[in-house]
């Protein structure tokens, strides 16, 4: 029987990675497609039997590569060599989610980085009096970053509002500094 | 939690991205390459010859006096590779089970059968957090980890509530709920920002 910490770091990395479910899926279900047109085709062709003849002048007209068809590779080798770039990238990268780990004593814990820059955004409005709809934050790995429009004449301070949000980020073990952004031209009302 | 198994996906994702990219770059290559469109038109010979001795290699086959095998084999292989990836597409998402403690699958010697259905659990944690305002939802599953069940709990804490004081109470759940269990199971807490979190990617407040 493995531990319990070693079930909750194999729990934890997974819950924070991508489990490319989807992309996997897709893939597969397109090369089903493909093969099933090709088995279809084939089917075809033996009711269908063409002479030797008709199959090697067709086969001639591709591998000969005549100019005509020297745009529709083109066009088809960009297609494909693009998609599968793609496809080799999502199976590559890391796939990280936008969630972020917490200490627990009994459980392991993530938190969604959304649920953090809300209760960011709420602390910032609190603290500096800015209206809660005018405060915009967003979280990410490292740190949150905060845009504040304030109400026209009335004053708002960068600091008051920094600190709000270094506080409230670094309970969530977001240790750099914010960056609060507050816009030169106010609203009104 | 499920069972997928990510280096499979992956590896298969890895294996196609890269056949495709690599017959794409050659097609690319030989359209705008003289030297590649050179080795395409003089290999071109060699495969005309190939293809013309598979086509004469044949059998009799559904009253057809003669059909070629490799027009019989190619739906073969097609098929098999399509019960295949058929398998890869049904084996994601698995793991989840309906029982939260089986002791026939605990190490004892004891007689007799024990088991505890999620059901139990998810009530459970359900009425500790009953009386939380800040929680605006609650989803308790089971999932198999490492070959034992693993509880999760989905927690979706209401707009403008304290997460952390959110997670605290959920640890509370937790508590009460092993006490009442009297055995330790593992515990995943994800603290979730709900629907809106799967729809909108970028992460934002307004």
């Amino acid at each position: 029987m493995s531990s319990e910490r070693a079930v909750y770091r194999r729990v934890l990395r997974r819950e924070t990675h991508s489990s490319r479910a989807g992309a996997a899926i897709t893939v597969a279900t397109f090369l089903i497609l493909l093969l099933a047109a090709a088995a279809t085709g084939c089917v075809f062709l033996i009711l269908h039997l063409p002479t030797l003849a008709v199959v090697q002048a067709t086969l001639s007209d591709i591998t000969s590569f005549r100019a005509a068809l020297r745009y529709p590779v083109l066009g088809s080798g960009i297609l494909a060599a693009v998609l599968g770039l793609i496809i080799l990238m999502i199976g590559i990268l890391p796939g990280r989610k936008a969630r972020r780990r917490l200490p627990s004593e009994r459980a392991a814990v993530v938190v969604d980085e959304n649920v953090i820059a809300d209760s960011v955004a709420d602390r910032v409005s609190r603290d500096s009096g800015a209206d809660r709809g005018r405060v915009k934050v967003v979280a990410d790995r490292r740190r949150v970053r905060v845009r504040i429009v304030p109400t026209s004449g009335i004053p708002l301070s960068v600091e008051t509002a920094t600190e709000a949000a270094r506080a409230e980020s670094a309970q969530y073990g977001l240790k750099r500094r914010p960056r609060v952004v507050v816009a030169e031209n106010g609203t009104v009302g | 939690m499920n069972s997928t198994n990510r280096v499979v996906n992956r590896l298969f994702l890895i294996v196609v991205g890269a056949a495709l990219a690599t017959a794409g770059l050659t097609a690319v290559g030989a359209a705008i390459l003289p030297q590649w469109a050179h080795v395409w038109r003089s290999s071109a010979p060699t495969i005309r010859d190939m293809v013309a001795q598979a086509w004469r290699v044949g059998t009799a086959f559904a009253g057809i006096p003669h059909v070629p095998w490799a027009l019989l084999l190619v739906p073969v292989a097609a098929l098999v590779v399509i019960v295949l990836l058929l398998v890869l597409i049904f084996a994601q998402g698995r793991g989840g089970t309906p029982r939260v403690v089986d002791s026939s699958e605990l190490p004892s010697a004891a007689t007799g059968r024990l088991a505890v259905s999620t059901a139990v659990a998810s009530e459970a944690i359900r009425r500790s957090l009953a009386e939380e305002r800040d929680v605006a939802a609650v989803r308790v599953s089971t999932y198999r980890v490492s070959r034992a069940p693993a509880l999760k709990v989905t927690v979706t804490p209401r707009r403008g509530a304290a997460p952390l004081r959110v997670l605290e109470r959920t640890e509370g759940a937790v508590a009460d709920w092993d006490e009442l269990l009297g055995l330790r199971v593992p515990v995943f807490i994800h603290l979730s920002g709900g629907v809106r979190a799967a729809l909108a990617k970028p992460v934002r407040t307004t």
